[in-house]
Parts: C-alpha cells; structure tokens; sequence
C-alpha cells in the first residue's frame, strides 16, 4: 500500500494495548473500537487485528497488488476510478487501483481493514501507534507521503474490476442518534445540586480542541461543593473529567492512564463508537443511568454483535 | 483487617480505595494488592492501574468482575497485610542542572526569593518514593520534594523535553519523551526513562527508592553522546 498523498490524521490502530496501564503506557487503539471490529469481521480478520484509522481530510492510496478490504465508520464517500466504493461490504479491487476519499458525508473516523492485515510488528502487544510516544503502528507515527506499507497476505482472485459483494452489514444501530448515556462518576457527588441538574438538561458542544485523547466540551460552567485536590489516580476512555474553569473534559483512546480532576461521570461502553464519530462543533445531551442499566445495554451489545458476525458469509 | 472501599468504575471496572490511610500506607496497600492480583487474577484483566492510593481494576468481560471481587475480598481477609515493600535498592539519577540547558531554576528562585543553588541542593539531597507511573509512558510521580521548593505547576503546559526532571507542588517527576508539561523543570537526566528495547520498559517503578546526583555538563554531554542505558 503506497500513500501517494496522507490524510490529516492516518495511523494504525486495533482493539487497544492491554496490560502496560500500570506503566503510565495508555491503551489506545481505535476510536471507534466498534467500527475497528467490524472492519476486522468483514473481511474475515480476527477481531484484534490492525486496521488503518483515518480522519477527514483523508489519504490517496495506491495498492499495486490486489485487496480485499472493507470501511467501516465514518462516510467519506470513497472512490476508485470514479465508481464509489460502499461502506460496510467485503471488496475486492485489481492490483494498480487508486483509493481516493472525496467528501465527508457521516462521522470522523473512517476504517480501513484488508484480509490478513499490514505486515507491522506488534509494540507491547498491540499494533496501535502510540502517537504520543512514538511507537507502534507504522514507525511509531502518522502515515506520510511516500509511505509504502506491505500487506501480510497475498489475495487471488484475480479480479479484473473491482468486486462488491451484495450484502452488507448495517451497522446503524449502534449510532443512533440522542442523548449519549452516562453512569455517575466516582467524584460525582461532589458536584452541587446545580451542577448535577445542568448536566442533565443542557446540551454540551465538542470544542475545536479536540483529539485523540479527549474532547472539551463547553454548556453550562459546572461547579462542586468539594475544594480538595484529588490524588491522581486511574482513569479510562469515556471518562468525563470537571476542569478548574469548570468545563467537562470528556476522554477518548488516547487519554492518559491516571488523571487529578475529579471524574463526575462514565459514559456507558455502548455509547463510545457514537461519539468518536462526533466531532467539533457538534453538541449532545447526556442521560444519566444506573450502572445495572449500563450492564444490560453491554450485554445486548454483545449479543447483537455476535448475531452480526454470524451474519457475515465466510470466505 | 484493612478498611478499603470497593466500587463500580464502570461496566467491567473496579476502583478500590483505602479511606482512614495515610498516603504512605495506602500506597503500600496499593502495590500489595496489584501484586496479589497480577497472582491471582491475571487472566481477568485487561489492565490494573495503581495510583497514589487508588488501585483500578480493568476486567476484560463484565463476567469476570465477580471473580475479581472475590480475589480482593481474599486479598482483604488474609492476615498480615501491613508488611511493607523493603526497598532497600535506591535507584541513581543522574541530573545536570546547568542553566545552559534551559530550565526554569531562575524563576523558581524569584517565587522561592532564594538562590538557584539552594534549590538544588534542596532537590538532590532527598532520597524520594516512587508513588505511581502514569500521565506518559514511564513518567514517575516521585515525593515528598521539601517544602521550601514545593512549586505550583506553571498556568499552562509548555514545550517540554525527554529526560526533564520537573516539580510540581510536592511532587517531583522526570519526562520520559517531548511533550507538553506544566511542571516547574529544575534539571535534565541522560538516562532513558522508557525503552522499549528493554524487558521492562520503564526504568522506575512504583515503590523504588530514587536519589537524584547532581552531574556537570560535560559529564551530561558524555552520557547523552553514549546514548547511555
């Protein structure tokens, strides 16, 4: 796979890096780990395989032997020879196809995974790049131009134009719009009566200085009854943090695994792929739940997932 | 039996915490538990992530909370829970807190109205505990720094190097790559404090023992030519 022209943002990520938190070393991985999956699935991948990340705008890339690839995520209406590439369809192009991105219709994160994946190396058990550190993924970075990356696997169809199969999963479910649903957070309590009200009946907007590792978001200026400083101490994605100035910070993939702001909520695991395709701009409400209602939602999560994937004809 | 608190962090998370501790003893438990843990439940979890006195438990199925409950309440009913960590190996750093290289010792001095060579020495001469790792790969919140150069961390985080040994209130801690910091930077260390070319990537850990040496910098530019460590 050459990159004849890099996207704003491209890098390979998987299903995160496990089991080096206590390190300081954070998980990382897609954004949208549903969408990472799914691009995985199609193709007949397994689940923790690497895929390629892109943001819009994305990259042009020219692949000089055959694939059988799928995207999955974001809508960034893709195009070989001017015939539209669908999402969420197992494709098969010629070798000497170029891979272009024209617009953004849906989302900010666009999934590229191919049958057997790039031939990378795994950095403390995962192929995600660690932006930040720079390791993993393609040399520890975001692809740039001139990048050639080879693919681990040969495919050999033999295809002569570009082969789409018929079905296609639909993933839309899983994105639907409305309030993103929360449980409370560790410190929550510490919020005023206000603030706890706020939270539930304004909206809040994803400010431009958002990225992989979080999103600020502004609404309402929330404040708490508790001025103690808190010891750092763990946190994950989707972890909604209170900043002095009194704005949430809500974390994404790349957040750092310990954090000093008190946590006032969790967004429920179901929730995450819809908002890592949400970007600046955008606002949302939250809906606080209980924790045994965040459970259920995860359990029918994985039930619709696994209809999804037996859905999916083998190869 | 110790008092420690059990919570939900999320659908397969857990977040133990040791209220009525003090911060030395609850970081002991921490450490204590995480071990028990790596032990016991290993194949349960996707990440532990112990802090100053928090211990965060990441399971890899909401199924396997349960079971991981189990091994903490195990680990709480056992007896002898207060021995501590012997630490008896201190870990050298060596530090270069030559103005050449761009720190912020000068204005340190104006906030403390105090003479650079007081801060250092202020610095070196504490034997500091490894509480916790976290913000970056490898990145040691380190204590107690002395009272009289206890530093609040600067309004907004600036440019800051691999290898910079900052302050920041009590707490003093070295940067393992660039990155954007807010922590008051009195010194520079050759020494790598995360490579991933070795079995254990980063060169501190939780509960080290860690004595900062000052070094000249013709000593810190031989290290740093040596790629040392």
């Amino acid at each position: 796979m050459e990159v004849i022209k890099p996207g704003i943002l491209d890098s390979f990520q998987d299903s995160g890096r496990y089991g080096y938190a206590h390190l300081g070393v954070s998980v990382g991985g897609c954004m949208d780990k549903l969408a990472g999956r799914l691009a995985n699935l199609l193709v007949g991948n397994t689940e923790t395989e690497a895929v390629l990340e892109m943001h819009f705008p994305a990259p042009l890339l020219y692949f000089n032997e055959e694939i059988e690839f799928a995207l999955t995520g974001a809508d960034f209406c893709a195009k070989v020879g001017g015939r539209v590439v669908p999402q969420n369809r197992r494709i098969i192009l010629p070798a000497g196809s170029t891979l272009s991105f024209e617009n953004k219709i849906w989302g900010q994160r666009c999934y590229l995974g191919i049958a057997g994946g790039w031939a990378l190396t795994k950095e403390l058990g995962s192929y995600s790049t660690h932006l930040k550190a720079g390791f993993g993924g393609w040399q520890g970075r975001r692809l740039k131009k001139g990048d050639s990356i080879p693919l681990r696997q040969h495919s050999n169809y033999h295809a002569q134009a570009p082969i789409i199969s018929r079905w296609f999963i639909y993933p839309d479910l899983f994105y639907k719009p409305g309030p993103v649903r929360v449980i409370a957070g560790i410190e929550w309590h510490w919020l005023t009566k206000n603030a706890k009200k706020d939270l539930q009946n304004h909206p809040f907007a994803i400010s431009r200085q958002s990225d992989r590792m979080g999103y600020h978001l502004s609404g309402k200026l929330l404040e708490k009854t508790v001025n103690t400083e808190l010891l750092s101490s763990g946190v994950l994605a989707g972890t909604v943090q209170l900043l002095p100035n009194g704005n949430p910070l809500l974390l994404m993939a790349d957040c750092q695994t310990t954090g000093g702001y008190p946590r006032i909520l969790q967004v429920a695991d179901v929730d995450l792929p819809k908002l890592a395709q949400m970007g600046a701009g955008e606002s949302f409400t939250f809906s606080l739940i209980s924790t045994e209602e965040s459970m259920g939602l995860l359990q029918t999560f994985h039930k619709q997932i696994v209809s999804l994937s037996g859905a999916i004809p083998l190869k | 039996m110790t008092a420690f608190r059990l919570v939900n962090y999320n659908e397969y998370s857990l977040l133990v915490t040791f209220p009525g501790l003090s911060l030395q003893q609850a970081n002991i438990q921490v450490a204590l538990l995480e071990e028990f843990c790596s032990m016991n439940c290993q194949k349960w979890l996707f990440n532990q992530v112990p802090a100053y006195e928090s211990l965060l438990l990441v399971c890899n199925s909401p199924k396997n909370v349960n079971r991981v409950k189990e091994v903490i309440y195990q680990f709480f009913q056992g007896e002898s829970i207060l021995l501590s960590h012997h630490e008896t190996e201190e870990i050298i750093v060596p530090v270069c807190y030559d103005l050449s290289l761009g720190n912020d010792l000068e204005q340190m001095a104006a906030i403390h109205k105090t003479e650079i060579e007081k801060i250092v020495t202020c610095h070196f001469r504490v034997v500091y505990h490894t509480y916790m790792l976290g913000f970056l790969p490898g990145f040691a919140y380190m204590g107690e720094v002395d009272e009289q150069i206890a530093t609040p961390r600067k309004p907004f985080p600036v440019a800051t190097r691999a290898g910079a040994v900052g302050i920041a209130g009590r707490q003093t801690g070295i940067y393992p790559v660039d990155s954007p910091g807010g922590w008051n930077i009195v010194g520079y260390t050759p020494l790598k404090m995360f490579d991933l070319s070795k079995q254990s990537p980063t060169l501190l850990k939780p509960g080290k023992a860690v004595r900062f040496m000052p070094i000249d910098l013709e000593t810190y530019n031989g290290l740093v030519g040596n790629g040392s460590n």
